[in-house]
């Protein structure tokens, strides 16, 4: 006989229960790991969340009775117009209403209006949702305290108008429409840009070139890292070739633009789409290669080109996963706030961008300028702005699941 | 005109340095079924492929020597490899249908090449002929990847019949199939050498036998026998009745291989 043997008996059950023993431990181990990273993120999304949403206690500079004695709230459009008339400049209304009709706006702006330009509304003090929620009368207390005449109302600072109205000097009135726009804008020139360019160079890669070239092997590695480079290095990089070196093309001179330079919406774009170009890249291989080389064989042996393989074939099936990938390059592209700075975006623009060479700004660009204000109430709207550029990630990436499910399906 | 439908002339296929077929001669007779057979990797696959020239997807792959189809070197240069493929049609070991409809595995060869006439009755035509047609008729729309294996097989058949080749190479077509399938594809087979001549490679001695008229027995060999070659090339009833060379007498008679 040989001396192989198994454990048996009172020494079997002990091997086992030390076996399991050691799988419990990892199991706890894992469990964990998923715990910290739930209540990280939960800590972060309740930390924003403190932020936008709270009391505040604001004063007039002048007093609300003085236009009307009933409670402003009531006011009726009419009312709130002669309001308006009666307290500003002749100048000052007629620009107002040159800008857009007073008569045709809705009540809730010309309540705005009068806030903003009679009242002279001032934030004295913000307060976090947390606080808010559960020290109603402490903060009440403070508040009476320190600023007699203030008035204490709570507040959400995300809200429609915040979404609609354009930047401003004021935190109260201040908006993310233009940042919004801008940040639009920004995404789609850099998908505009980098999904062709981007699958054209993984096609190529993957279906035409020998794939065991040392060539091949150089640019593929060389492909792989620029997609760890950090994205300030793009920004230098769209900073002399967009903004300085072609800036006859990206300031829109040469499209009979006069009065701007490069540093455009269109640089930005195309400096976004420079950064999330390897992404692209890589994915777009990655969901090339995913395709079955037997569907390819099937194709060629009915005697397709090349090209005829990959355009009914080899496209169609990479395509949810190009798509996929796509939508998170513009996540990614969303966020970066650095390359937009280095570029020169605007930290204060109050019109809609309407070309891509205008100027603009963008929400990551908002909220850093905002939450390097002083003052609580701007605090306040950068936790509502990064809950805003939250929901559009959210969104861009609840859609390339369901578009990733939906093709999937149809395969 | 030549009496052959294909024919090889010290046919050598080299991936890299490494020779895997070695100075073949073959004349495939027009309207018959050659079986090609012999031990895994003596080069079946290698030598079926360069047929139509699927070869050139391998990058180190080269040939030497010369296939002729009706007298013109299939490897010259004023001949066109995609073209090629149309005259000579493959089908492959696993089934590979296209995700696409039952129509339109059939139509899509037929369209690139240009096709003109009917699309609907080359689909029931060519469906007929891989005597599919009376499962799939119903469901023509409904996807290939909802047909079984075997139905998979024979649709890829009827898929290459649309391009009306010439020649249909078929790569141990039965391998991954049950033997209910497996005796449909041979029964087709048989239907299908009245209009085109067949070169199958299989593993399966008794298949070979079934179907082909003519058998080539490949084995390893040359230089340390890494060069597969063919040994012997026969009518298939003299290749397992009685055989000239006594290892190809132990491969069908199942001593070794
Ligand atoms: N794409 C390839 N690259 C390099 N060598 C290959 C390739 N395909 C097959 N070979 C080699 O060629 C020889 C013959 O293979 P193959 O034709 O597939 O044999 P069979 O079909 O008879 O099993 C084997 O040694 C195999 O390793
Ligand atoms: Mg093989």
């Amino acid at each position: 006989m040989n001396n192989f043997s198994y454990p048996e008996k009172d020494a079997l059950n002990r091997f086992i229960a030390a076996r399991y023993r050691t799988a419990w431990l990892w199991q706890i181990v894992f469990l964990f790991a998923l715990l910290f990273a739930v209540v990280s993120l939960s800590a972060l999304i309740l930390n924003v969340a403190d932020g936008a949403f709270g009391y505040v206690a604001y004063e007039y500079k002048k007093d609300p009775a003085m236009i009307s004695p009933r409670p402003l709230e009531e006011l009726t459009v009419p009312e709130l117009l002669a309001a308006l008339k009666a307290n500003l400049s002749a100048g000052a209304f007629a620009k107002l209403d040159n800008e857009s009709p007073l008569a045709g706006r809705s009540r809730a702006e010309l309540l705005g209006l009068v806030e903003e330009r009679i009242l002279l509304v001032k934030t004295l003090e913000t307060y976090p949702l947390f606080r808010s929620l559960f020290q109603r009368e402490q903060i009440a207390a403070e508040v009476k305290e320190k600023f007699p005449a203030a008035r204490l109302e709570f507040r959400a600072w995300l809200n429609a108008a915040f979404i609609t109205s354009p930047q401003s000097s004021r935190a109260e009135f201040a908006g993310v429409r233009t940042a919004i726009l801008g940040s639009l804008w920004l995404v789609s020139i850099a998908i505009l840009f980098a999904l062709p360019v981007g699958v054209g160079a993984a096609i190529y890669l993957q279906e035409y070139s020998n794939r065991k070239s040392l060539l091949n092997r150089i640019i593929q590695t060389n492909i792989n890292n620029l997609a760890g480079v950090p994205s300030i290095v793009y920004g230098m990089l769209g900073l002399a070739i967009f903004v300085r070196a072609w800036e006859v093309f990206t300031s829109g001179a040469l499209f009979g633009v006069t009065d701007s330079n490069g540093r455009t919406i269109l640089s930005a774009g195309l400096t976004m789409g420079i950064l999330v170009l390897p992404l692209m890249i890589i994915n777009a291989q990655e969901a090339i290669k995913a395709v079955p080389d037997s569907i390819r064989q099937a194709a060629f042996g009915v005697g397709a080109t090349r090209w005829q393989t990959i355009w009914h074939h080899v496209l169609p099936g990479a395509l949810p996963g190009i798509l996929t990938g796509s939508i998170l390059a513009v996540s990614r592209a969303i966020g970066e706030t650095a390359p937009l700075i280095i570029v020169g975006a605007s930290t204060f623009i109050t019109f809609d961008p309407q070309s891509p060479f205008t100027k603009f700004t963008a929400l990551p660009i908002q909220i850093y300028q905002w939450t390097s204000r002083a003052q609580g109430e701007f605090h306040a709207i950068a936790a509502a702005a990064i809950l805003v550029l939250l929901i559009m990630l959210l969104s861009l990436n609840a859609t390339a699941i369901l578009l990733r499910n939906r093709f999937q399906k149809r395969m | 005109m030549n009496a052959y439908a294909i024919e090889t002339k010290n046919l050598s296929i080299f991936y890299g340095q490494f020779e895997a077929v070695k100075d073949v001669n073959l004349q495939i007779e027009t309207g018959k079924i050659t079986a090609i057979i012999g031990p895994s990797g003596c080069g079946k696959s290698t030598l079926l492929r360069a047929f139509n020239r699927m070869n050139d997807f391998v990058p180190t792959s080269r040939v030497n020597g010369e296939i002729l189809l009706h007298g013109q070197n299939l490897y010259s240069r004023e001949i066109d490899p995609v073209e090629v493929r149309r005259r000579i049609g493959m089908v492959f070991q696993r089934p590979n249908p296209f995700p696409k409809s039952i129509y339109e595995n059939i139509s899509w060869g037929a369209r690139i090449n240009g096709f003109k006439g009917n699309m609907d009755e080359l689909v029931e035509q060519s469906l007929r002929s891989a005597a599919l047609w009376d499962e799939v008729k119903d469901k023509l729309k409904q996807s290939a990847y909802a047909l079984s294996g075997g139905q998979q097989q024979r649709l890829c058949i009827a898929r290459t019949i649309a391009i009306q080749p010439e020649i249909i190479l078929m790569d141990e077509p039965a391998s991954a199939l049950d033997p209910i399938a497996t005796l449909k594809i041979e029964e087709l087979m048989q239907e299908l050498k009245k209009n085109y001549t067949i070169l199958i490679v299989t593993h399966n001695m008794q298949q070979a036998a079934r179907v082909s008229d003519f058998t080539a027995m490949m084995m390893l060999s040359g230089e340390g026998e890494r060069s597969g070659t063919v040994i012997e090339f026969d009518q298939t009833t003299k290749i397992f009745t009685n055989p000239r060379d006594s290892r190809t007498e132990g491969y069908v008679t199942g001593r070794f291989g």
